[in-house]
């Protein structure tokens, strides 16, 4: 008995719910043609897994000069600046520390964009030093270090891996705030890095002699008087993928 | 559960689902019942373009017969080099292969270009690489392609252009143009009958900046409608065709990209929002009357790139986007909205882990084509999939096209006439077999891509010298030229022809005194001839023979290589280098020395002359001082022991006192500076040893001028043997020169203690393999 009394509270239910529903013929039919109804729910997405960067080898200090600046990225970056190149958005990308790690997370409207962005520190006054940090990308199109950066300008040393456009080249770049363009001062084939490796980049400036290294050996060489002095950082695309570990300046 | 209860309670189903079927039935009609939603079918993805560069920013349109138009830019291969805006079709069939709109094109962050169709004409606005907008059109007759000239359409920079061919056949051009502000705002500009309006173009709404992606459609009444993102807001106007009208904003928030279609007079908007992760949003209106917004999209995706299409054949508007998480553009993803009805559930047209962005979308009949950019093979490059809106999924229509880029059609051949190997820095060329005429050249001795933007161009010159600046540090240079027709833009391929060139010497000679040599100790005793017995690696400064050593190299590879070379008065021909010798120096004074034994000490000089088979020469001199007199120990002094007479450890330190004069210029230092070191020797008996025990057994020592104290003196060797017991250390004095003292120090007795212990020897670790 209490179980027919159940199954008719269910049906007095359930036909409630059918005029509801048969009523709403009626409203639909008087709707304005602007009035839209509710999307209905979208699926959700599995999360993909974070890409896990290995520790950066240790480093040394084979100049044995004085460190003017050094950074394991374990904290905040209060002393540092991000800028852009070619960018239209009043936003700047997102260079984010990360596990020991800075990493280049995105663009400046928060997607990947093949455009530089650099992440900078140091004093402007700067002249004569080294920058060497170490690298990682396990999907930028490019990675590398700058130095005397100014308002005019910088100097930019970018190695790119197999696969990227143009191959696997290093190359020493002036970018001219003036003319918003690079110049190429030196490059060279076949010396870039691979991807998803550490690398350890150095970019050293004495007077207008510019040296680039990859892992302790010289790459390039190229001489220019544009800039004399400047902050120094590290650099990318807007791509994300990209992480620096471990800088030094001397 | 009987079975009368289980038929009452299916007819209660069913009833409740034909009450819940009817309303959706009215709600598509929206005006009238129309046909159900139905999903659209997808092809393939076609690779459109992939080359060695990145490509990036796609657009695609169709014409009138339902043939693709598709056009990208193509960056050069670093920052350094040019960007280019290639245009392809499949108007014949094929895809065309890549046709090159400008090779001047600017990088950004946002779309460098727009493309619309006007008949047979493909016109384009996009941003030229001085940043400012620019226009050209392509005519386009089956595969015949002929360039417009380029008009400049703005004089500040520009960004985000875009195309709109209205029903009349006029073409609407918008971009973000800076003329009125520090940053950017939309203007407007029409290109009718062939040629553009007399004014520069117009503000839309001169009440913001930041202004960008913009989004345009007409309505059937021919009003032109825009909406784009600007100061946090989709703003939205109206033009009547005479004046704009600033219409409500849209939606507020972090707007992010906006895109407009249109069905009658009814405009559909869809753009995205920045709030709490990224959201795509839906609506349609008029003027001020405008629907609620729908999120379209889920809540924990990731969605941008908006593309919203009026199909008329299906009577659909199709809102497709990317989609995905975690920043990672991964789903491509379509709703089929009924224009006041229903929006159906998200369609995956494509799905990729690569990343994808800047989805455009063009229809005509059932097709619907989707572009986008990829990066599936670790750089960006161009792909495409079409839609049938009738739910059949097409098949690939045309052949997908060659990855290989567009062939200059300038072409020339490059030799050299000038010398090689030549010390004359400067290489002639001889350009001969130029095809496509030419009329431009660029040359440097830097490796340039084909797009670079620099060298810059010069007037054509077949027999052009080029001052290569080479043949100091290295011989082999190469010089790289390339031609271009500046009347049609076509470019050669980078030519390049190499050369050595040697103006110098690349090879320095090393001198040393035959003390410091690197073959300084003779092999055997029996060859010293000069001071017997005593010790080298002393002094650079000093030396006691008559000769000095040295050392060539040879030249740098590539180079023309020495040939000869003249060390002191001596000239040497015919050698093979890498060389090394020794030689006279260039003069002695072979007097009596008038102050001691043998020869006057005197300043002598050292001189290697290099000649290369050019004719080049290099010259290295050193001056080193004549030393042969030996210094002398004055009686008296004493070797005390600072760690006591007894040790167990095979090296110690000792202390010493002495007074040690020598002559010639040593004399000129004072009196507890005339020795440069010490030559010591352990032995067990306290008897002074002969000059060859030092030699033989001994070990020489550098001091500080003024020094007292020895850090390591061996206690061991081999001829005291390994044995535990009494040991005296035995000092003689050195110079510069390597002369040493007849009479020296004798330390006392020092016991070294049974299994004492020495300095640290490490052997390497040697394994037996079986």
């Amino acid at each position: 008995m209490r179980r027919n009394i159940m199954g008719s509270l269910g049906g007095l239910a359930l036909l409630t719910i059918v005029i509801s529903g048969c009523g709403a013929v009626t409203s639909a039919q008087q709707e304005q043609q602007i009035t839209i109804p509710t999307a209905p729910p979208a699926p959700t997405y599995a999360p993909i897994e974070a890409e896990a960067i290995p520790e950066a080898p240790s480093v040394e200090n084979p100049n044995k000069a004085p460190v003017r600046y050094s950074n394991s990225f374990d904290s905040a970056l209060s002393e540092w600046q991000v800028f852009d190149i070619w960018s239209n958005s009043t936003e700047l990308s997102r260079w984010e520390v990360k596990q020991g790690v800075v990493e280049q997370v995105t663009g400046p409207d928060g997607y990947g964009s093949s455009t530089p962005t650099g992440l900078v520190t140091g004093d402007k006054a700067w002249a004569d030093y080294s920058i060497r940090a170490q690298a990682y990308s396990f999907g930028n199109s490019i990675m590398g270090v700058i130095g005397r950066v100014n308002d005019a300008g910088f100097y930019a040393f970018v190695v790119r891996p197999e696969g990227a456009e143009g191959g696997k080249t290093v190359s020493l770049q002036r970018y001219d705030a003036a003319t918003d363009s690079y110049t190429l001062l030196a490059s060279s084939a076949d010396k870039g890095w691979s991807n998803k490796t550490w690398a350890t980049l150095e970019l050293r400036f004495e007077g207008k002699t510019i040296i680039a290294s990859i892992d302790g050996i010289e790459v390039l060489r190229a001489e220019d008087e544009s800039y004399a002095a400047g902050q120094a950082g590290v650099y990318g695309y807007a791509e994300g993928n990209l992480a620096f570990d471990n800088l030094i300046i001397q | 559960m009987n079975e009368s209860t289980s038929m009452k309670r299916a007819s209660v189903v069913l009833f409740l689902l034909v009450c819940l079927l009817i309303p959706l039935a009215f709600k598509q009609g929206g005006t009238g019942v129309k046909a159900a939603i139905q999903a659209v079918g997808w092809g393939s993805v076609e690779v459109r373009y992939v080359s060695a560069n990145t490509n990036v920013y796609p657009d695609i349109k169709y014409d009138g017969n339902g043939k693709s138009h598709v056009a990208w830019v193509e960056y050069g291969a670093t920052d350094a080099d040019g960007a280019r805006l290639l245009y392809t079709n499949n108007v014949s069939g094929a895809w065309l292969t890549p046709y090159e709109v400008t090779g001047s094109v600017a990088r950004g962050t946002d779309p460098l270009h727009s493309m619309t169709l006007e008949s047979n004409r493909v016109h384009f606005v996009y941003v030229a690489n001085s940043g400012f907008a620019a226009h050209r059109y392509l005519t386009v007759n089956g595969s015949d392609i002929t360039k417009s000239s380029v008009t400049t359409l703005s004089t500040t920079k520009a960004s985000t252009p875009e195309l709109l061919t209205d029903s009349s056949g006029k073409i609407h051009a918008f971009w973000g143009d800076r003329r009125a502000s520090s940053l950017p705002q939309v203007v407007h500009r029409i290109w009718a009958n062939g040629s553009w309006e007399a004014n520069t173009g117009r503000l839309i709404r001169n009440d913001g900046n930041n202004q960008r992606y913009i989004g345009a459609t007409q309505t059937s009444d021919g009003v032109i409608h825009v909406a784009f993102s600007g100061d946090s807001s989709v703003r939205y106007a109206t033009f009547n065709g005479t004046t704009w009208t600033a219409g409500s904003d849209l939606a507020s928030g972090k707007i992010k990209q906006v895109s407009l279609t249109s069905k009658g007079n009814t405009v559909a908007a869809l753009y995205s929002i920045d709030s709490s992760g990224r959201k795509m949003y839906y609506h349609i209106g008029y003027g001020t009357s405008w629907s609620n917004r729908v999120l379209v999209s889920s809540g924990s995706s990731f969605d941008e790139f908006p593309e919203i299409i009026y199909s008329p054949t299906a009577d659909r508007i199709y809102a497709l986007w990317m989609s995905g998480v975690d920043e990672k553009n991964l789903y491509i993803v379509n709703r089929e909205i009924i224009v006041g009805g229903a929006i159906a559930n998200l369609q995956y047209a494509t799905s990729s882990k690569a990343e994808r962005k800047w989805t455009r979308a063009a229809v005509q009949g059932t097709a619907i084509g989707v572009i986008w950019q990829d990066k599936a093979i670790g750089r960006y490059d161009i792909r495409q999939i079409t839609g049938n809106t009738s739910g059949v999924a097409p098949a690939t229509s045309t052949p997908t096209l060659s990855p290989t880029p567009t062939l200059p059609p300038v072409g020339f051949t490059v030799a050299r006439s000038s010398a090689s190997p030549s010390s004359n820095p400067s290489v002639t060329l001889a350009l001969s077999n130029l095809t496509g005429n030419p009329d431009q050249m660029r040359v440097s001795t830097s490796a340039f891509t084909a797009q670079a933007a620099s060298p810059a161009w010069e007037g054509l010159n077949t027999s052009k010298t080029v001052n290569t600046g080479a043949g100091v540090n290295s011989c082999a240079t190469t010089v790289y030229v390339q031609l271009r027709n500046s009347s049609n833009g076509g470019i050669s391929s980078v030519q390049t022809v190499s050369a050595v060139i040697d103006s110098s010497l690349q090879s320095t000679p090393q001198i040393y005194t035959m003390e410091t040599a690197p073959s300084a100790r003779p092999a055997s005793l029996t060859q010293v001839q000069v001071q017997p017995f005593a010790p080298d690696r002393v002094s650079e400064k000093y030396t006691r023979n008559m000769t000095f050593a040295y050392t060539i190299a040879q030249e740098t590879s590539g180079c023309s290589g020495v040939t000869r070379h003249k060390a002191g008065p001596f000239v040497v021909n015919g050698s093979s280098y890498p060389y090394s010798g020794f030689s006279a120096f260039d003069s002695f004074v072979t007097g009596n020395d008038s102050a001691g034994t043998g020869f006057e000490e005197q300043t002598v000089n050292a001189t290697v002359i290099l000649t290369d088979t050019l004719g080049n020469q290099s010259l290295v001199s050193k001056q080193f001082t004549y030393d042969d007199d030996a210094p002398v120990l004055t009686a008296g002094g004493s070797i005390t022991l600072p760690n006591g007479a007894s040790t167990s450890v095979s090296v110690i330190p000792l202390d010493f006192t002495a007074v040690v004069t020598d002559d010639g210029f040593m004399n000129t230092a004072p009196a507890d500076k005339r020795y440069w070191g010490v030559w010591v020797v352990a032995t067990t008996s306290s008897n002074f040893p002969t000059p060859q025990d030092f030699l033989q057994y001994g070990d020489v020592i550098g001091l500080e001028d003024g020094a007292t104290h020895v850090d390591y003196v061996r206690l061991v060797n081999a001829l005291t043997g390994t044995e535990s017991g009494t040991r005296h250390v035995h000092m003689r004095f050195l110079d510069g020169a390597g002369n040493y003292t007849e009479t020296g120090l004798t330390s006392p007795a020092i016991t070294l203690q049974p299994n004492y212990s020495g300095l640290p020897n490490y052997l390497p670790l040697i394994y037996k393999y079986q």
